[in-house]
């Protein structure tokens, strides 16, 4: 038989084999795809009052709606410690105490009568407020919402029922095991003290008077602060015209708002341990600081993060979970903020006798990232997921305007995203082994376990991860 | 976030009020393979991304008890690999190519889906046609995965107590229904899911998982003919099979009202209150929905306005009109602020019910219901996956997606007088199961 022969025999078998193999028998990964079709960002405007008001516009027509979000130079880091929960029930009772214009009430009423919706917040580092109507609403929503900003009535009842909802909180806080693990794992990395860890208590809610919500809300909320963003079935001229109408005539303030305050945090291994009877699963998390995402390895991270615990497909996913069934959730993320370091943190909830069990697994995983670089398919997991899923970051027009708003507030480029796309197209396994080694820290980890101790596998003190240490949550009571 | 259970309902999506009805009629075309298999396609071009959601007409209630929970135990094994494709490996296909994918169970359904730049529409396809003919079930899968849905039984239902899957959710449906399995909840009970056999999933497998019982919806930016062409070459050979069997039970009339206490360490009480009501194909399911919103959606319902902010005895109230391709239930959930008491609540949650059946509703009261179903509708249908998973959700369980326009026309056409009959009819103490957390804590004082 002739070489030429059996190349022929072959190519026949193969055409064969081809025509015999069934479509979903075809290897998955040499699917030949079309061209995606072109990804027209959608162009934000971005106008400034003569206030200072600073306005995102986007047209969009495709449903008779408007949609707008409000972002406001405040947070409850700069309420006073003794008031802690001050910011917060400002944020809810600007909406529901009314204005000098309407009760809360009528408001409610004005808003439900149409099907829309204005709703105010304020969290740690912003005041914000969102707005949905129907586009044949715009002038009310607007109206209300302008009321709502500048004119709150901060009315005594709605003080006192946001006070009492505040007192209902505290006293459930420790009915659910995660609400108690995630609150005192944020105060085992920033501090019970900090900003940005400290919640309420029964003491600090009675110290908050209707004066201390007028003095914030005076002092915080002036044009030159006030950032909006507004999307929907309208027309740009409109629109502006609309908003100058409604708060064109808003007066500057003269407060220089602070930033918050530095995070000082000292790396050490300690576990702490918090009982809880009536459950038959552990909490379990793992972690200490995180970084900025202005870190020139951001990049490399957002890759690292991928790998390690990003989800489906991840080390501690395909350990924790798949391989050793030892969770539902099993997640590890070195999280970024803007303007304070986020948290390298770690979750299993697990069956309380395979608590050490996950625990020695999750660190593990944790040490393997820094010294076994991402395998060829991992790489393509940590970063073709991120490249390829890029058009989701503009399928929806609120996501679009709010990052453009967000980006202006922290000063960070408008093409921010396109580039970190960029450096994450560059990032290599050895890159994610550098980042990992240089950011993670699974000799120095705080552990929090929330279970019942009695029916761990073994004793936390067994696990050679430092002394441990039992935090009581018993909730200081209301004088 | 993973292979959760239907959480909210997906309730009421596309509707036609009239006067935007223009701007939010989609165009479905609708597409049948010779299997059986039923394909709806919405094309929107606004961004080049697409959802690809399969449902298969399988959910809790076709159950049976000793073997509750299999449903979603098997969605769960539907991850878990096939001749081809390894166990997880479909998750790490779909996100290498820059898409999300995940799975619901529900009491009637179970939906999975594929959220992908619109160029990889044909690796979702090929993934999800081949685990619907070639899933590698095996002990050794089975085993780990069994392991992960009672350590998410742990968390979703043991161990929250007042959560929408939480154990009193799980009470409530336990004494509401006595025969029809809707007895049990989606996750199932801890001593069933540890009696499941592969035989039992791969008898599960052949009987729900065919091409007849299943409805393709591909939403986003494609082309129709091209979708069908993908559709034919990678489903066409699947051969169809016996239709599963039909759910047959009815549960027996409630002929008075049903109390139980929940006994569990928690600071401050609640109570769960549920109501016999039709199936969401009924005309009265229209004043159901509204006779919830007028008495629970927004800050000026009469429940919320009177037990939050009147009285404030209670820092949560909520209901909810499950959407049930079988008769179902009206669930709520009252949780109490301090110094109240349930009967204190149930006292006044009762009393605005009566004023339904006594009063009529006012016209104004009744078009602010009518206007917030009409934004929530709007507000839903601002993603593929949402208008997908919405339009395949009617078409299952009630065997046609048109069936949601006349839902809406029944909803504009609810009457004041419409609305006390159904409270009269519905709203009934003989009709009435409550379960009553009481603090542990409680009881020690």
């Amino acid at each position: 038989m002739s070489i030429k022969k059996t190349g022929i025999i072959i190519g026949c078998l193969l055409m064969m084999a081809m025509i015999l193999t069934p479509a979903w028998a075809q290897d998955v990964t040499k699917l030949s795809y079309p061209q995606l079709n072109k990804l027209e960002i959608p162009k934000v405007e971005k106008i400034t009052l003569k206030n200072g008001i600073r306005l995102y516009i986007l047209e969009d027509g495709s449903l008779p709606i408007l949609e707008a979000s409000v972002r406001v130079n405040c947070g409850s880091y700069l309420e006073p410690a003794d008031k802690v929960g001050l910011a917060e029930i400002c944020g809810e009772v600007m909406r529901t105490g009314g204005t000098s214009k309407w009760s809360g009430d009528k408001i409610d009423e004005m808003l439900e009568g149409v099907g829309a919706s204005v709703e105010t917040s304020i969290g740690m580092s912003s005041g914000n407020a969102s707005v949905n109507a129907l586009s044949e609403h715009t002038d009310l929503v607007l109206e209300i919402l302008s009321e709502i900003l500048r004119r709150p009535a901060f009315n005594e009842d709605k003080i006192e029922l946001a006070k009492v909802g505040r007192r209902s909180d505290i006293s459930r806080r420790n009915d659910d095991p995660s609400d108690i693990g995630s609150r005192e794992f944020r105060k085992i990395i920033y501090g019970p003290e900090s900003v940005f860890a400290r919640h309420t208590e029964y003491a600090t809610i009675n110290t908050i008077t209707r004066d201390d919500l007028v003095d914030f809300h005076k002092k915080y909320y002036h044009p030159e602060n006030v950032q909006i963003a507004l999307w929907g079935d309208f027309k740009r001229k409109d629109i502006v015209d609309k908003i100058k109408n409604y708060f064109g005539d808003w007066q500057r303030g003269d407060m220089k708002v602070p930033p918050p305050p530095k995070v000082d945090y000292k790396f050490e291994s300690k576990v702490h341990y918090i009982f809880k009877g009536d459950v038959n699963q552990s909490n379990i998390y793992l972690g200490h600081i995180g970084g900025l995402i202005a870190d020139d390895d951001y990049a490399d991270r957002i890759v690292m993060n991928n790998v390690l615990g990003g989800g489906f497909g991840s080390r501690l996913f395909n350990t924790v979970r798949s391989k050793e069934g030892l969770a539902y959730t099993a997640i590890g993320f070195y999280t970024s903020n803007f303007n304070y370091p986020g948290v390298f943190y770690n979750y299993a909830a697990t069956k309380s006798k395979s608590t050490c069990k996950a625990i020695i697994e999750i660190i593990k995983q944790i040490k393997g990232i820094q010294t076994d670089p991402p395998t060829v398919d991992e790489m393509h997991f940590g970063k073709d997921g991120y490249l390829n899923s890029f058009v989701f970051n503009f399928d929806t027009k609120a996501k679009v305007v709010n990052r453009m708003m967000n980006y202006d507030f922290y000063g960070m480029p408008e093409d921010f995203l396109q580039k970190e796309k960029e450096k994450v197209e560059g990032v290599t396994p050895e890159a994610v082994v550098k980042a990992a080694q240089r950011n993670l820290h699974p000799e120095n980890l705080h552990v929090l376990v929330v279970g019942r101790q009695e029916d761990f596998d073994m004793p936390l003190s067994e696990l050679g991860l430092g002394p441990v240490e039992t935090i009581d949550i018993t909730i200081p009571a209301e004088k | 976030m993973i292979r959760y259970i239907l959480s909210t309902l997906i309730l009421i999506s596309i509707f036609l009020f009239a006067g935007i009805s223009a701007a939010i009629e989609f165009d479905v075309k609708e597409f049948a393979l010779e299997n059986g298999l039923k394909v709806l396609i919405l094309e929107d071009h606004s961004a080049p991304v697409v959802s690809y959601i399969q449902y298969y007409h399988a959910g809790s209630k076709n159950e049976q008890l000793g073997r509750t929970g299999i449903s979603h135990l098997f969605e769960h094994m539907f991850f878990k690999g096939t001749k081809m494709v390894g166990p997880e490996e479909h998750d790490v296909i779909i996100q290498s190519n820059g898409g999300i994918d995940n799975a619901w169970t529900g009491w009637d359904c179970t939906c999975f889906y594929e959220n992908l730049p619109s160029d990889k529409l044909e690796v979702a396809i090929r993934l999800e046609s081949d685990r619907q003919q070639n899933l590698n079930l095996t002990n050794e899968t089975l085993e780990s995965e069994r392991e992960v849905v009672k350590e998410e039984r742990r968390w979703r239902t043991d161990n929250d107590i007042t959560g929408f899957y939480g154990a009193i959710a799980e009470q409530i449906q336990n004494f509401t229904f006595v025969a029809h399995p809707y007895h049990w909840e989606i996750i199932g009970f801890m001593n069933d899911l540890d009696h499941i056999t592969l035989e039992d999933c791969l008898i599960h497998y052949r009987i729900y998982y065919a091409p007849n019982n299943s409805v393709v919806i591909i939403a986003g930016d494609i082309n129709s003919a091209e979708a069908m062409r993908l559709m034919q070459k990678y489903y066409g050979s699947i051969p169809s099979q016996e239709p599963p069997p039909a759910v047959t039970v009815v549960e027996p009339p409630q002929e008075g009202e049903r109390r139980a206490d929940f006994h569990r360490a928690a600071q401050l009480p609640a109570f769960a209150v549920s109501y016999h009501i039709p199936n969401m194909s009924n005309p009265e399911f229209a004043s159901l929905e509204l006779l919830n919103n007028i008495l629970f959606e927004g800050r000026s319902s009469r429940a919320y306005k009177r037990m939050i902010y009147d009285e404030q005895m209670a820092q949560m109230v909520n209901g909810e009109v499950l959407t049930c391709e079988q008769p179902g239930w009206w669930y709520m959930m009252v949780r109490m602020q301090e110094g109240f008491t349930t009967a204190d609540g149930e006292k006044a949650l009762y009393e605005e019910m009566e004023r339904l059946k006594s009063e009529l509703v006012l016209e104004k009261e009744l078009l602010k219901a009518k206007n917030k179903v009409e934004s929530d509708l709007i507000f839903g249908l601002q993603t593929n996956e949402n208008r997908g998973t919405d339009i395949g959700y009617w078409q299952v369980l009630t065997g046609d997606y048109h069936n949601l326009y006349n839902y809406l026309e029944n909803v504009k056409n609810v009457t004041p007088e419409q609305i006390r009959e159904a409270a009269v009819k519905y709203l009934d103490s003989k009709n009435r199961t409550v379960v009553t957390l009481v603090p542990l804590q409680s009881e020690e004082d």
